[in-house]
């Protein structure tokens, strides 16, 4: 019976499915060169040291602070590729959260929590429990849209894209809620001198949602979901509700991000915030290697992908790279990072 | 072994099952008894997957009834079906490419640990075990994708074990082995029986029916025929149960009369679509009058082979002549146009436009010159003159030439485009998977077409994953394997325990080797 394991046809297979490690490989290697390119830009200078490297420090952490919102929800936007869908439902959610979020903290008179009578702490850990349940509740309804309602992931996210954009606007229109200066301090405590509480988030965020692909039973079925459906929904596995809860994890993970973006400036602009955040988060999968296809993915490569394109935008930035002509760049980067994967695989 | 008990496990008695237009199943009965391998033998879409597919739960009978263990038994969906101890081994296995053995194995039913994580080690001690058990090996974190398909299957047979089936269905679950795998999954069959499974095995290969099964259940047309006891009957029998007349199962040829050289391949290599090398340097020559066979287990470079043949790849090195002249990397209709014509392996995608008609079909490639049309403008009277004169000569069964050629049977189908290859009075055949899906009736009539095609001197290269096919037809057998041809040998030499060796890069004997060794 041994003879079937000695069966050579093995081995041109195996050959052909290398690559999708050495992709991320190739991925990090265009971050390190990224970001040497930067380091010169900077203006490495050997005399002083301490000045050069406090001013490299910053401008990092400029970086990391900026794209942190956009990096929590490529992760969950890795987890909806994988399965084969996409969100592009992110940004609309942003802000209906927001105006949530905002609507119950104002200290004007029309706050809600101010008239309940809550206020200071309690009042913030509610809107945090109530903004992420609110999250987790837009993801739910959109997942069972796609899998009960059988509506493909792209129809229906860019209905409730439209939805929760104009419902927001329509009911935030006219009325300009202040958020407590406390509240602020959830993005804003400075450690040191230094403001890097977005990162944090972004980083314990990225490291739960590597063992949750990793280690969980659910990270392994949503790979085996978007790897081949029929073969899950056969081994038992309850392929709607792995797909729902992909939905409603991206709408938590939408909900932080937007409690971030809430406490990092106390205001939010209904009709352009997180506008285009379905695409910057979708392009950070992408180049971290991420197919369109579902069934591969990862959030290694996903966190290197958003690093790669803020790097990228810092550098065109430090160039003097006119701001309309950046998005061209970024546009650049997705397809080419696509091709040169496929490159590899070939 | 043990012999077969008497108590029926399973008893499916009156399944009917209606599907728009068709009657899938009328009023079948089926009893398997415990212990035992039964066999379900019937022609492509007798209705033979459409009655497992209501015992596994995927479709609900419009009538009949399901015992199991004697007990009446509602199977609403597969997870009814895995409760009740009814396993299935798919035709396609279901399978995570990029999951290990143990993975797959786990999937839908992982041990957890903290409700949370999955818990690795106990799933390989729970593998490992049943493994054991039933003395299937495996390599617990091999990843799917590295193992060959035989081991695939293997692991599909755990799966279903693993969740505690007493019945297992096993769908074709031949068609994708070499022959030497084919009788290691009979061992493996048998093992199973004498520890006590009973197994259903779907087929329509009647050698493989008469070899492993205890008993035989043989479907047309949705209906019962009958239920035979394997010692008790032939293939002849069986094959007159399943068409319900008399078939020759191998159709006679007179010894060929090959003449020159007229077709040849030289050190040709060509990518697959993911740019790897697929074909390494085949050569290979055909002569007029003769039938090559080109022998392989799918994958193996034989598709990619016949496609950069007839145009539809491009070559990276090598050169293809027909008497001469350079056919290497033309296009396909510059191919044609050169007098070779191509029975695609895959029909639906390569060889009819579906939702267009008979008629339309019939002139797929040939619409653009005279008679059918002149300065761009299509005769369709011709055309429809040209159609029904072929529905006519190769017993096309469509009502007419303006049906579309989705509403046709696939042997039908099949019929369309080797009418429309073979009238092109072509010098060289080229036929991919010829017969693949159709009924043994309908591959009696293309096995007789190409063997007149060779008989009227034309040279033939036919590409199939049939041994059986193979050897019914070739005057000569190549066989390929990782992309080159490790033999050309002469049909009277060919066994099929020799070229399953072949098939499996076991045996690399070159040409030069054979032909000097000269053995057989």
């Amino acid at each position: 019976m041994e003879a079937m394991t000695g069966n050579k046809r093995e081995g041109l297979k195996g050959f052909k499915k290398r690559g999708s490690a050495e992709s991320q490989f190739g991925t990090a290697l265009v971050l390190i060169v990224l970001i040497i390119l930067q380091t010169l830009v900077l203006g490495f200078d050997y005399d002083s040291f301490g000045h050069w490297f406090s001013a490299w420090t910053r401008n990092w952490i400029n970086i990391l602070r900026n794209n942190a919102g956009i990096g929590i929800i490529s992760l969950g936007m890795t987890f909806v590729i994988i399965t084969g869908g996409i969100d592009l439902a992110v940004g609309s959610t942003l802000v209906a959260v927001g105006a949530v979020i905002m609507t119950l903290l104002d200290t004007g008179p029309k706050g809600i929590l101010g008239n309940l009578g809550i206020t200071g702490a309690p009042a913030y850990t509610l809107t945090i429990i109530l903004a992420i349940l609110l999250g987790w509740l837009i993801g739910t309804i959109i997942g069972l849209l796609i899998t009960k309602g059988r509506i493909a992931p792209f129809v229906a996210t860019l209905g409730a894209m439209k939805i929760l954009r104009s419902v927001t606007q329509h009911f935030m229109q006219g009325y300009n809620p202040r958020v407590p200066r406390e509240f602020l301090k959830i993005s804003n405590l400075q450690i040191g001198n230094l403001m890097f509480m977005p990162i944090i988030y972004w980083a314990v965020l990225a490291v739960i949602l590597y063992y949750i692909s990793k280690r969980t039973v659910f990270g392994r079925q949503v790979i085996a979901v978007g790897s081949n459906e029929r073969a899950a929904q056969l081994s038992g596995v309850n392929v709607n509700r792995v797909k729902t809860r992909v939905y409603s994890l991206m709408g938590v993970l939408v909900a932080i991000a937007s409690i971030i973006q809430v406490s990092r400036i106390g205001s939010m602009d209904f009709a352009n915030a997180g506008s285009g955040y379905e695409m910057d988060a979708i392009a950070a999968a992408v180049v971290g290697g991420t197919s369109m296809a579902g069934g591969r993915g990862t959030i290694v490569g996903t966190v290197l992908g958003m690093l790669i394109i803020a790097v990228m935008n810092n550098l065109l930035n430090l160039f003097g790279v006119p701001p309309f002509l950046r998005e061209a760049f970024k546009g650049l980067i997705v397809i080419f990072a696509v091709l040169f994967q496929r490159k590899e695989k070939a | 072994m043990v012999s077969p008990q008497n108590t029926p496990i399973l008893e499916m008695t009156g399944i009917t099952k209606r599907f728009p237009g068709v009657l899938a199943n009328d009023n079948v009965n089926f009893t398997l008894k415990k212990g035992e391998i039964h066999a379900l033998l019937g022609e492509n879409g007798a209705g033979k997957s459409t009655l497992m597919k209501i015992l596994y739960g995927l479709y609900q009978a419009d009538s009949g009834t399901i015992k199991i263990d004697g007990k009446l038994e509602n199977i609403r969906e597969p997870n009814d079906a895995l409760k009740l101890g009814i396993g299935m081994v798919h035709q396609h296995f279901m399978l995570i490419p990029q999951f290990t053995v143990v993975e797959n194995l786990v999937l839908g039913s992982e041990p957890k640990r903290g409700g949370l994580f999955m818990d690795l080690n106990e799933a390989t001690k729970k593998v490992l075990a049943v493994s054991e058990q039933y003395g299937l090996a495996i390599d617990p974190n091999a990843k799917i994708m590295n193992i060959s398909v035989g081991m695939q299957q293997r692991v599909e047979i755990l799966k279903a074990l693993m969740r505690g089936a007493d019945i297992l269905v096993l769908d074709e679950p031949t068609a994708v082995l070499t022959p030497q795998e084919v009788s290691e999954l009979f061992e493996v069959m048998e093992n199973l029986r004498s520890l006590g499974k009973s197994i259903i095995f779907i087929s329509h290969k009647l050698k493989e029916v008469t070899a492993i099964s205890d008993m035989v259940t043989v479907i047309r047309r949705g209906r019962t025929i009958g239920s035979v006891a394997s010692s008790e009957t032939d293939v002849n029998e069986l094959a007159r149960m399943m068409v319900g007349r008399d078939v020759d199962l191998v159709v006679q040829k007179d010894p060929a009369k090959p003449g020159a050289e007229m077709f040849k391949i030289e050190n040709l290599h060509v990518p697959d679509d993911r740019h790897l090398p697929a074909v390494s340097g085949v050569s290979l020559s055909v002569r007029a009058g003769e039938i090559v066979g080109v022998a392989g287990v799918d994958g193996n470079g034989q598709n990619e082979l016949a496609e950069a043949i007839t145009g539809m790849r491009k070559a990276t090195s090598g050169k293809i002549t027909l008497n001469g002249q350079d056919l290497t990397n033309l296009s396909s209709r510059k191919v044609f146009e050169s007098k070779v014509v191509h029975i695609p392996a895959d029909r639906h995608r390569h060889g009819l436009v579906s939702d267009f008609s008979v008629a339309e079909n019939v002139v797929l490639r040939t619409y653009y010159k005279p008679p059918f049309s002149e300065k761009s403008v299509l005769h369709w009277d011709v055309i429809k003159e040209e159609a029904r004169k072929l529905i006519e000569e190769y017993d096309v069964r469509t009502p007419n030439e303006d049906v579309a050629c989705s509403s046709l049977s696939g042997g039908n189908q099949q019929k369309v485009i080797i009418a429309r290859e073979l009238s092109q009075e072509p010098e060289f055949i080229v036929a991919a998977q010829p017969t693949r899906g159709l009924d043994v009736g309908a591959i009696e009539f293309v096995h007789r077409r190409l063997i007149d095609a060779r008989d009227a001197g034309k040279a033939v290269l036919v590409f199939s994953l049939e041994l059986d096919e193979i050897l019914a037809l070739s005057d000569r057998i190549a066989v390929m394997y990782e992309g080159e041809i490790v033999g050309i040998i002469d049909r009277d030499e060919a066994t099929e325990e020799k070229l399953g060796l072949m098939m499996a890069g076991v045996v690399n004997h070159n040409q030069k080797n054979v032909a000097a060794g000269g053995e057989g």
